[in-house]
Protein backbone atom coordinates (compact mmCIF):
# COMPACT_ATOMS: atom_id res chain seq x y z
CA UNK A 1 0.00 0.00 0.00
CA UNK A 2 0.99 4.01 -1.10
CA UNK A 3 -0.32 6.42 0.83
CA UNK A 4 1.05 10.26 1.44
CA UNK A 5 2.95 11.17 4.08
CA UNK A 6 0.08 13.10 5.67
CA UNK A 7 -1.77 9.74 6.66
CA UNK A 8 1.64 7.74 7.51
CA UNK A 9 2.26 11.38 9.56
CA UNK A 10 -0.15 11.46 11.97
CA UNK A 11 0.08 8.11 13.07
CA UNK A 12 -3.25 6.92 11.74
CA UNK A 13 -2.12 4.27 9.79
CA UNK A 14 -0.13 2.78 12.80
CA UNK A 15 -2.94 2.63 14.91
CA UNK A 16 -5.45 1.03 12.62
CA UNK A 17 -3.41 -1.71 10.49
CA UNK A 18 -2.59 -4.01 13.22
CA UNK A 19 -6.59 -4.43 13.61
CA UNK A 20 -6.87 -5.33 10.48
CA UNK A 21 -4.43 -7.89 10.44
CA UNK A 22 -5.49 -9.61 13.10
CA UNK A 23 -9.00 -9.87 12.04
CA UNK A 24 -8.03 -11.16 8.51
CA UNK A 25 -4.76 -12.28 8.78
CA UNK A 26 -3.39 -10.20 5.52
CA UNK A 27 -0.26 -7.82 6.60
CA UNK A 28 0.04 -4.43 5.01
CA UNK A 29 3.18 -2.89 4.17
CA UNK A 30 2.83 0.65 4.01
CA UNK A 31 5.27 2.93 1.99
CA UNK A 32 4.67 6.65 2.72
CA UNK A 33 5.30 8.76 -0.43
CA UNK A 34 3.75 11.86 -2.06
CA UNK A 35 0.28 11.59 -3.81
CA UNK A 36 2.57 11.80 -7.41
CA UNK A 37 4.68 8.98 -6.20
CA UNK A 38 2.34 7.32 -4.72
CA UNK A 39 0.04 7.01 -8.32
CA UNK A 40 2.79 6.61 -10.04
CA UNK A 41 4.18 3.26 -7.60
CA UNK A 42 0.59 2.05 -8.27
CA UNK A 43 0.91 2.69 -11.96
CA UNK A 44 4.03 0.73 -11.58
CA UNK A 45 2.42 -2.40 -10.18
CA UNK A 46 4.91 -1.84 -7.36
CA UNK A 47 1.63 -1.65 -4.60
CA UNK A 48 -1.67 -2.51 -5.03
CA UNK A 49 -3.60 -0.20 -2.64
CA UNK A 50 -3.38 3.60 -2.55
CA UNK A 51 -4.39 6.43 -0.44
CA UNK A 52 -4.16 10.21 -1.59
CA UNK A 53 -5.65 13.50 -0.75
CA UNK A 54 -4.92 14.98 -4.77
CA UNK A 55 -8.48 14.55 -6.37
CA UNK A 56 -6.94 16.16 -9.62
CA UNK A 57 -4.34 13.03 -9.72
CA UNK A 58 -6.64 10.84 -8.81
CA UNK A 59 -8.71 12.33 -11.38
CA UNK A 60 -6.05 11.75 -13.89
CA UNK A 61 -5.08 8.16 -12.78
CA UNK A 62 -9.29 6.95 -12.71
CA UNK A 63 -9.38 8.47 -16.47
CA UNK A 64 -6.10 6.64 -17.78
CA UNK A 65 -7.61 3.24 -15.86
CA UNK A 66 -4.54 3.36 -14.11
CA UNK A 67 -7.07 2.57 -10.64
CA UNK A 68 -10.30 1.03 -9.57
CA UNK A 69 -12.57 0.55 -6.79
CA UNK A 70 -12.47 4.42 -6.02
CA UNK A 71 -13.77 5.08 -2.91
CA UNK A 72 -13.26 8.53 -0.67
CA UNK A 73 -13.36 7.46 3.30
CA UNK A 74 -12.28 10.33 5.15
CA UNK A 75 -11.58 13.86 5.16
CA UNK A 76 -10.11 16.70 7.22
CA UNK A 77 -9.59 20.02 6.12
CA UNK A 78 -6.40 22.24 5.45
CA UNK A 79 -4.80 25.06 7.62
CA UNK A 80 -3.09 28.38 6.58
CA UNK A 81 -0.25 29.08 8.91
CA UNK A 82 1.94 31.34 9.61
CA UNK A 83 3.97 34.10 11.98
CA UNK A 84 1.57 35.07 14.98
CA UNK A 85 1.35 38.57 14.08
CA UNK A 86 -0.41 37.84 10.47
CA UNK A 87 1.20 40.63 8.83
CA UNK A 88 -0.86 39.59 5.87
CA UNK A 89 -4.01 40.23 8.77
CA UNK A 90 -4.97 36.98 6.56
CA UNK A 91 -7.09 35.81 9.98
CA UNK A 92 -9.62 38.37 8.63
CA UNK A 93 -10.18 37.48 5.19
CA UNK A 94 -13.55 36.63 4.05
CA UNK A 95 -12.88 33.05 2.58
CA UNK A 96 -9.51 31.08 1.40
CA UNK A 97 -9.35 32.82 -1.67
CA UNK A 98 -9.38 36.28 -0.09
CA UNK A 99 -6.70 34.56 2.33
CA UNK A 100 -4.60 34.01 -0.73
CA UNK A 101 -4.87 37.10 -2.42
CA UNK A 102 -3.90 38.76 0.55
CA UNK A 103 -0.51 36.66 0.46
CA UNK A 104 0.38 37.16 -2.95
CA UNK A 105 -0.51 41.06 -2.41
CA UNK A 106 1.20 41.91 0.52
CA UNK A 107 5.05 41.48 1.34
CA UNK A 108 4.60 38.26 3.09
CA UNK A 109 6.56 35.05 2.30
CA UNK A 110 4.94 31.68 1.27
CA UNK A 111 6.54 28.59 1.45
CA UNK A 112 5.44 26.23 -1.39
CA UNK A 113 5.58 21.90 -1.44
CA UNK A 114 6.48 22.02 -5.03
CA UNK A 115 6.44 18.46 -5.19
CA UNK A 116 3.56 16.62 -6.85
CA UNK A 117 1.64 16.72 -3.56
CA UNK A 118 -2.23 16.83 -2.73
CA UNK A 119 -1.11 19.61 -0.61
CA UNK A 120 0.64 21.43 -3.43
CA UNK A 121 -2.26 20.68 -5.87
CA UNK A 122 -4.55 22.59 -3.38
CA UNK A 123 -2.21 25.78 -3.26
CA UNK A 124 -2.26 25.59 -6.86
CA UNK A 125 -5.88 25.62 -7.04
CA UNK A 126 -6.23 28.68 -4.80
CA UNK A 127 -3.42 30.77 -6.28
CA UNK A 128 -5.27 30.54 -9.67
CA UNK A 129 -8.61 31.20 -7.56
CA UNK A 130 -7.03 34.41 -5.81
CA UNK A 131 -5.68 35.29 -9.71
CA UNK A 132 -2.24 36.14 -8.63
CA UNK A 133 0.28 34.59 -7.09
CA UNK A 134 3.49 35.67 -5.24
CA UNK A 135 6.89 35.12 -7.11
CA UNK A 136 10.45 34.34 -5.47
CA UNK A 137 11.76 35.63 -3.19
CA UNK A 138 8.14 35.39 -1.85
CA UNK A 139 7.23 32.45 -2.85
CA UNK A 140 10.23 30.15 -1.43
CA UNK A 141 9.92 26.80 -3.53
CA UNK A 142 11.22 23.73 -0.91
CA UNK A 143 10.38 20.53 -3.23
CA UNK A 144 9.86 19.12 0.93
CA UNK A 145 7.36 17.02 2.29
CA UNK A 146 4.94 18.94 4.93
CA UNK A 147 7.05 18.19 7.56
CA UNK A 148 10.29 19.84 5.98
CA UNK A 149 7.82 22.75 4.51
CA UNK A 150 6.70 23.81 7.98
CA UNK A 151 10.58 24.30 9.21
CA UNK A 152 11.13 26.36 6.46
CA UNK A 153 7.80 28.58 7.09
CA UNK A 154 8.79 28.63 10.97
CA UNK A 155 12.25 29.60 10.24
CA UNK A 156 12.16 32.21 7.81
CA UNK A 157 8.61 33.30 9.82
CA UNK A 158 6.37 32.77 6.44
CA UNK A 159 2.95 31.82 5.79
CA UNK A 160 2.10 27.62 4.51
CA UNK A 161 -0.56 25.68 3.68
CA UNK A 162 -0.89 22.45 5.84
CA UNK A 163 -3.32 19.24 6.26
CA UNK A 164 -4.40 19.70 9.66
CA UNK A 165 -2.68 16.21 10.84
CA UNK A 166 0.90 17.18 9.65
CA UNK A 167 0.52 20.72 11.81
CA UNK A 168 -0.50 19.12 14.87
CA UNK A 169 1.76 16.86 15.12
CA UNK A 170 5.14 19.70 14.60
CA UNK A 171 3.07 22.29 15.88
CA UNK A 172 4.56 22.39 19.68
CA UNK A 173 8.10 22.72 17.73
CA UNK A 174 6.80 25.06 15.55
CA UNK A 175 6.81 29.61 15.80
CA UNK A 176 3.43 29.01 13.44
CA UNK A 177 0.38 29.65 14.75
CA UNK A 178 -3.02 28.80 12.27
CA UNK A 179 -4.24 31.62 11.16
CA UNK A 180 -7.00 30.95 8.62
CA UNK A 181 -9.15 27.90 8.76
CA UNK A 182 -12.63 26.51 7.43
CA UNK A 183 -14.70 26.72 4.33
CA UNK A 184 -15.24 23.70 1.36
CA UNK A 185 -11.80 25.50 -0.52
CA UNK A 186 -9.81 23.97 2.19
CA UNK A 187 -11.81 20.38 2.31
CA UNK A 188 -8.65 18.02 2.59
CA UNK A 189 -10.23 14.62 1.44
CA UNK A 190 -8.69 11.12 1.33
CA UNK A 191 -9.42 8.46 -1.47
CA UNK A 192 -8.48 4.59 -1.63
CA UNK A 193 -8.28 2.58 -4.69
CA UNK A 194 -6.81 -0.28 -5.77
CA UNK A 195 -4.65 -1.27 -8.81
CA UNK A 196 -6.72 -2.97 -11.57
CA UNK A 197 -4.93 -6.10 -13.00
CA UNK A 198 -3.79 -7.91 -9.94
CA UNK A 199 -3.89 -11.47 -9.27
CA UNK A 200 -6.76 -13.24 -7.22
CA UNK A 201 -5.32 -13.24 -4.02
CA UNK A 202 -3.98 -9.89 -4.30
CA UNK A 203 -7.40 -8.59 -5.60
CA UNK A 204 -9.11 -10.11 -2.44
CA UNK A 205 -6.72 -8.66 -0.65
CA UNK A 206 -6.37 -5.51 -1.59
CA UNK A 207 -10.74 -5.23 -1.99
CA UNK A 208 -11.06 -6.60 1.77
CA UNK A 209 -8.46 -3.50 2.78
CA UNK A 210 -10.48 -0.95 0.84
CA UNK A 211 -13.88 -2.36 2.11
CA UNK A 212 -12.34 -2.43 5.98
CA UNK A 213 -11.46 1.12 5.80
CA UNK A 214 -14.42 2.80 4.12
CA UNK A 215 -17.11 0.32 4.66
CA UNK A 216 -16.09 -1.80 7.66
CA UNK A 217 -14.45 -2.08 11.58
CA UNK A 218 -11.61 0.22 10.21
CA UNK A 219 -14.49 3.45 10.50
CA UNK A 220 -15.02 3.11 14.09
CA UNK A 221 -11.12 3.37 14.09
CA UNK A 222 -10.07 6.12 12.43
CA UNK A 223 -13.41 8.66 13.67
CA UNK A 224 -11.85 7.64 17.00
CA UNK A 225 -8.33 8.25 16.23
CA UNK A 226 -7.32 11.10 18.24
CA UNK A 227 -3.42 12.95 18.35
CA UNK A 228 -2.86 15.41 21.82
CA UNK A 229 -6.90 14.97 22.30
CA UNK A 230 -7.60 16.55 18.83
CA UNK A 231 -9.45 14.24 16.05
CA UNK A 232 -7.69 14.60 12.94
CA UNK A 233 -9.56 12.43 10.82
CA UNK A 234 -13.73 12.62 9.87
CA UNK A 235 -15.03 9.36 8.41
CA UNK A 236 -16.59 9.90 4.84
CA UNK A 237 -20.93 10.32 6.14
CA UNK A 238 -22.53 7.62 4.84
CA UNK A 239 -25.27 8.72 2.06
CA UNK A 240 -23.08 11.32 0.37
CA UNK A 241 -21.34 10.22 -2.60
CA UNK A 242 -17.81 9.24 -2.61
CA UNK A 243 -17.00 7.53 -6.06
CA UNK A 244 -15.66 10.87 -7.78
CA UNK A 245 -12.66 12.43 -6.86
CA UNK A 246 -15.00 15.94 -6.77
CA UNK A 247 -17.43 14.46 -4.36
CA UNK A 248 -17.32 16.24 -0.78
CA UNK A 249 -18.49 15.34 2.57
CA UNK A 250 -21.82 16.79 2.36
CA UNK A 251 -24.77 18.07 -0.18
CA UNK A 252 -25.68 21.36 -0.01
CA UNK A 253 -22.51 23.39 -0.51
CA UNK A 254 -21.44 25.15 -3.35
CA UNK A 255 -18.58 22.84 -5.09
CA UNK A 256 -14.83 24.88 -5.20
CA UNK A 257 -13.78 22.17 -7.86
CA UNK B 1 12.49 1.24 -18.12
CA UNK B 2 14.94 2.06 -21.53
CA UNK B 3 12.17 4.65 -22.69
CA UNK B 4 12.59 6.48 -19.45
CA UNK B 5 16.72 6.87 -19.54
CA UNK B 6 16.10 7.26 -23.39
CA UNK B 7 13.38 10.23 -22.23
CA UNK B 8 15.90 11.30 -19.50
CA UNK B 9 18.77 12.00 -22.35
CA UNK B 10 16.58 13.83 -24.32
CA UNK B 11 16.32 15.50 -21.67
CA UNK B 12 19.57 16.67 -20.96
CA UNK B 13 19.74 17.48 -24.37
CA UNK B 14 17.28 19.70 -24.19
CA UNK B 15 19.62 22.14 -22.06
CA UNK B 16 17.65 22.85 -19.70
CA UNK B 17 18.35 25.99 -18.16
CA UNK B 18 17.22 25.37 -14.16
CA UNK B 19 19.32 22.21 -14.33
CA UNK B 20 22.61 23.90 -15.35
CA UNK B 21 21.45 26.28 -12.77
CA UNK B 22 21.15 23.67 -10.07
CA UNK B 23 24.34 21.98 -11.06
CA UNK B 24 26.06 25.02 -10.92
CA UNK B 25 25.26 25.49 -7.49
CA UNK B 26 26.17 21.86 -6.53
CA UNK B 27 29.50 22.54 -7.91
CA UNK B 28 30.14 25.44 -6.18
CA UNK B 29 29.05 24.53 -2.85
CA UNK B 30 31.06 21.75 -2.93
CA UNK B 31 34.03 23.34 -4.10
CA UNK B 32 34.07 25.75 -1.74
CA UNK B 33 33.39 23.10 0.66
CA UNK B 34 36.61 20.92 -0.57
CA UNK B 35 39.26 24.59 -0.49
CA UNK B 36 37.81 25.30 2.80
CA UNK B 37 38.72 21.63 3.78
CA UNK B 38 42.45 21.83 2.12
CA UNK B 39 42.90 25.48 3.51
CA UNK B 40 41.90 24.40 7.30
CA UNK B 41 43.48 20.99 6.48
CA UNK B 42 46.89 21.36 5.72
CA UNK B 43 48.18 23.24 8.51
CA UNK B 44 46.25 20.97 11.21
CA UNK B 45 47.41 17.69 9.25
CA UNK B 46 50.99 19.23 9.72
CA UNK B 47 50.28 20.35 12.89
CA UNK B 48 49.48 16.85 13.65
CA UNK B 49 52.57 15.22 12.11
CA UNK B 50 54.58 17.35 13.65
CA UNK B 51 53.32 16.42 17.10
CA UNK B 52 55.21 13.02 17.12
CA UNK B 53 53.83 9.63 16.18
CA UNK B 54 51.62 9.78 19.17
CA UNK B 55 49.89 12.64 17.83
CA UNK B 56 49.76 11.38 14.77
CA UNK B 57 48.03 8.08 15.91
CA UNK B 58 45.92 10.00 17.50
CA UNK B 59 45.05 12.80 14.28
CA UNK B 60 44.63 9.37 12.07
CA UNK B 61 42.46 7.58 14.40
CA UNK B 62 39.84 11.05 14.81
CA UNK B 63 40.17 11.66 10.75
CA UNK B 64 39.30 7.72 10.08
CA UNK B 65 36.34 8.09 12.61
CA UNK B 66 35.12 10.91 11.30
CA UNK B 67 35.37 10.10 7.82
CA UNK B 68 32.59 7.58 8.84
CA UNK B 69 30.35 10.55 9.82
CA UNK B 70 26.43 9.88 8.20
CA UNK B 71 25.79 12.64 6.23
CA UNK B 72 22.29 13.32 7.68
CA UNK B 73 23.75 13.02 11.54
CA UNK B 74 26.14 15.92 10.27
CA UNK B 75 22.79 17.17 8.95
CA UNK B 76 21.03 17.23 11.67
CA UNK B 77 23.64 18.41 14.09
CA UNK B 78 23.88 21.57 12.26
CA UNK B 79 20.30 22.17 12.13
CA UNK B 80 19.81 22.10 15.56
CA UNK B 81 22.97 24.51 16.10
CA UNK B 82 21.87 26.97 13.63
CA UNK B 83 17.92 26.95 13.34
CA UNK B 84 16.39 29.76 15.29
CA UNK B 85 15.90 28.15 18.66
CA UNK B 86 19.59 26.72 18.51
CA UNK B 87 22.98 28.77 19.98
CA UNK B 88 23.46 30.06 16.41
CA UNK B 89 20.40 31.27 14.90
CA UNK B 90 21.10 34.23 15.02
CA UNK B 91 23.82 34.23 11.78
CA UNK B 92 20.90 33.35 10.12
CA UNK B 93 23.10 31.08 8.02
CA UNK B 94 20.12 28.19 8.02
CA UNK B 95 18.77 27.29 4.45
CA UNK B 96 21.62 28.93 2.49
CA UNK B 97 24.29 27.92 0.93
CA UNK B 98 26.81 29.22 3.63
CA UNK B 99 24.76 26.39 5.76
CA UNK B 100 25.34 23.50 3.43
CA UNK B 101 29.00 24.75 2.06
CA UNK B 102 29.99 24.01 6.25
CA UNK B 103 28.21 20.69 6.64
CA UNK B 104 30.26 19.56 3.65
CA UNK B 105 33.26 21.15 4.78
CA UNK B 106 32.36 19.18 7.70
CA UNK B 107 32.41 15.54 5.34
CA UNK B 108 35.24 16.98 3.74
CA UNK B 109 37.59 17.87 5.97
CA UNK B 110 38.44 14.35 7.61
CA UNK B 111 39.11 12.70 4.23
CA UNK B 112 41.97 15.62 3.79
CA UNK B 113 43.76 14.95 6.57
CA UNK B 114 43.31 11.39 6.56
CA UNK B 115 45.54 11.33 3.30
CA UNK B 116 47.88 14.05 3.68
CA UNK B 117 48.67 13.01 7.56
CA UNK B 118 49.33 9.18 6.01
CA UNK B 119 51.10 9.99 3.03
CA UNK B 120 53.42 12.90 5.89
CA UNK B 121 54.00 9.90 8.34
CA UNK B 122 55.43 7.91 5.61
CA UNK B 123 57.89 10.48 4.08
CA UNK B 124 61.68 9.50 5.25
CA UNK B 125 62.29 10.98 8.36
CA UNK B 126 65.57 12.65 7.23
CA UNK B 127 63.94 14.94 4.91
CA UNK B 128 62.27 16.87 7.54
CA UNK B 129 65.77 16.79 9.40
CA UNK B 130 68.08 17.75 6.80
CA UNK B 131 66.15 20.88 6.53
CA UNK B 132 66.27 21.71 10.29
CA UNK B 133 69.87 21.54 9.57
CA UNK B 134 70.07 23.86 6.73
CA UNK B 135 68.23 26.60 9.39
CA UNK B 136 65.12 26.24 6.79
CA UNK B 137 62.53 28.34 8.49
CA UNK B 138 59.56 26.59 10.17
CA UNK B 139 57.10 28.16 7.93
CA UNK B 140 59.42 27.20 4.61
CA UNK B 141 59.64 23.49 5.94
CA UNK B 142 56.41 23.32 5.68
CA UNK B 143 55.74 24.66 2.57
CA UNK B 144 58.84 21.83 1.41
CA UNK B 145 57.13 18.62 3.03
CA UNK B 146 53.59 19.76 1.72
CA UNK B 147 55.10 20.12 -1.84
CA UNK B 148 56.62 16.61 -1.31
CA UNK B 149 53.34 15.05 -0.61
CA UNK B 150 51.38 17.02 -3.06
CA UNK B 151 49.98 13.96 -5.12
CA UNK B 152 48.35 13.15 -1.58
CA UNK B 153 46.98 16.32 -1.28
CA UNK B 154 45.55 16.48 -4.34
CA UNK B 155 43.81 12.64 -4.30
CA UNK B 156 42.72 13.68 -0.38
CA UNK B 157 40.81 16.83 -2.26
CA UNK B 158 39.19 14.77 -4.95
CA UNK B 159 38.18 12.10 -2.64
CA UNK B 160 36.60 15.10 -0.04
CA UNK B 161 35.01 16.69 -3.38
CA UNK B 162 33.08 13.20 -4.77
CA UNK B 163 31.79 13.08 -0.69
CA UNK B 164 30.85 16.68 -0.86
CA UNK B 165 29.49 16.61 -4.16
CA UNK B 166 27.43 13.03 -3.83
CA UNK B 167 25.89 13.62 -0.57
CA UNK B 168 22.13 14.13 0.11
CA UNK B 169 21.23 14.38 4.29
CA UNK B 170 22.92 17.55 4.79
CA UNK B 171 22.15 19.78 2.01
CA UNK B 172 18.88 18.42 2.25
CA UNK B 173 18.16 19.34 6.14
CA UNK B 174 20.56 22.36 6.14
CA UNK B 175 19.92 23.60 2.74
CA UNK B 176 16.15 22.98 2.51
CA UNK B 177 16.14 22.22 -1.27
CA UNK B 178 14.71 26.03 -2.01
CA UNK B 179 13.98 26.28 -5.59
CA UNK B 180 16.87 28.70 -7.24
CA UNK B 181 18.64 29.11 -4.16
CA UNK B 182 19.83 26.09 -1.83
CA UNK B 183 18.38 23.80 -5.03
CA UNK B 184 21.41 20.66 -5.59
CA UNK B 185 21.82 17.76 -8.18
CA UNK B 186 21.35 15.32 -5.52
CA UNK B 187 18.45 17.14 -3.61
CA UNK B 188 16.24 17.93 -7.09
CA UNK B 189 17.12 14.05 -7.54
CA UNK B 190 15.50 13.30 -4.80
CA UNK B 191 12.65 15.77 -5.45
CA UNK B 192 11.88 14.24 -8.83
CA UNK B 193 11.54 10.94 -7.53
CA UNK B 194 8.82 11.77 -5.01
CA UNK B 195 7.13 13.64 -7.33
CA UNK B 196 7.23 10.42 -9.25
CA UNK B 197 9.08 11.55 -12.39
CA UNK B 198 11.38 8.97 -12.58
CA UNK B 199 12.72 10.22 -16.41
CA UNK B 200 13.59 13.43 -14.86
CA UNK B 201 14.99 11.94 -11.37
CA UNK B 202 17.41 9.53 -13.82
CA UNK B 203 18.47 12.32 -16.53
CA UNK B 204 19.67 14.23 -12.92
CA UNK B 205 21.45 11.20 -11.66
CA UNK B 206 23.43 10.96 -14.97
CA UNK B 207 24.57 14.46 -14.53
CA UNK B 208 25.20 14.09 -11.27
CA UNK B 209 27.63 10.96 -12.36
CA UNK B 210 28.95 12.42 -15.28
CA UNK B 211 30.38 15.17 -12.86
CA UNK B 212 31.77 13.49 -10.18
CA UNK B 213 33.41 11.10 -12.81
CA UNK B 214 35.02 13.61 -14.86
CA UNK B 215 36.33 14.85 -11.35
CA UNK B 216 37.93 11.22 -11.00
CA UNK B 217 39.64 11.57 -14.10
CA UNK B 218 41.02 15.27 -13.55
CA UNK B 219 42.48 13.50 -10.40
CA UNK B 220 44.15 10.60 -11.93
CA UNK B 221 45.45 12.94 -14.92
CA UNK B 222 47.21 15.13 -12.12
CA UNK B 223 48.40 11.87 -10.26
CA UNK B 224 49.72 10.58 -13.55
CA UNK B 225 51.60 13.66 -14.37
CA UNK B 226 53.29 13.65 -11.12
Amino acid sequence: MATTTSVENSGLLAAVLPAFSRETGITVEVLAVGSGRALNLLKRGEVAVGLTHDPAAEAAALTGGVVTGYRKIMFNDFVIVGPAGDPAGIAHASDAVDAFARLAAGAATFVSRGDASGTYSREQELWALAKRRPAAPRLVDVGQGMGGALRVASEKGAYTLSDRATFERFRSSLRLSSLYEGGTALLNTYAVFVRPGLSRTDEAAASALTRWLADGAGRPLIAGYAVNGQTLFQVWPLGTPRESPADLPFRAEARVH
Amino acid sequence: MFTEIGRALTLIASRDAEVWQITGVSIAVSTSAVVAAVALGLPLTYALARSGPRGTKIGMWVAHSMAALPTVVVGLTLYVVLSSAGPLGWTKLLYTRTAMTIGQLVLALPLVVAVVLGALHRLPAAASESLVTHGVTPARRMGWLLWEVRTAIASGAFLAFSRAFTELGSALIVGGNIRGATRTLTTYVALEYNRGDDARAIALGLILLAVALLANALMHAFMTEQ
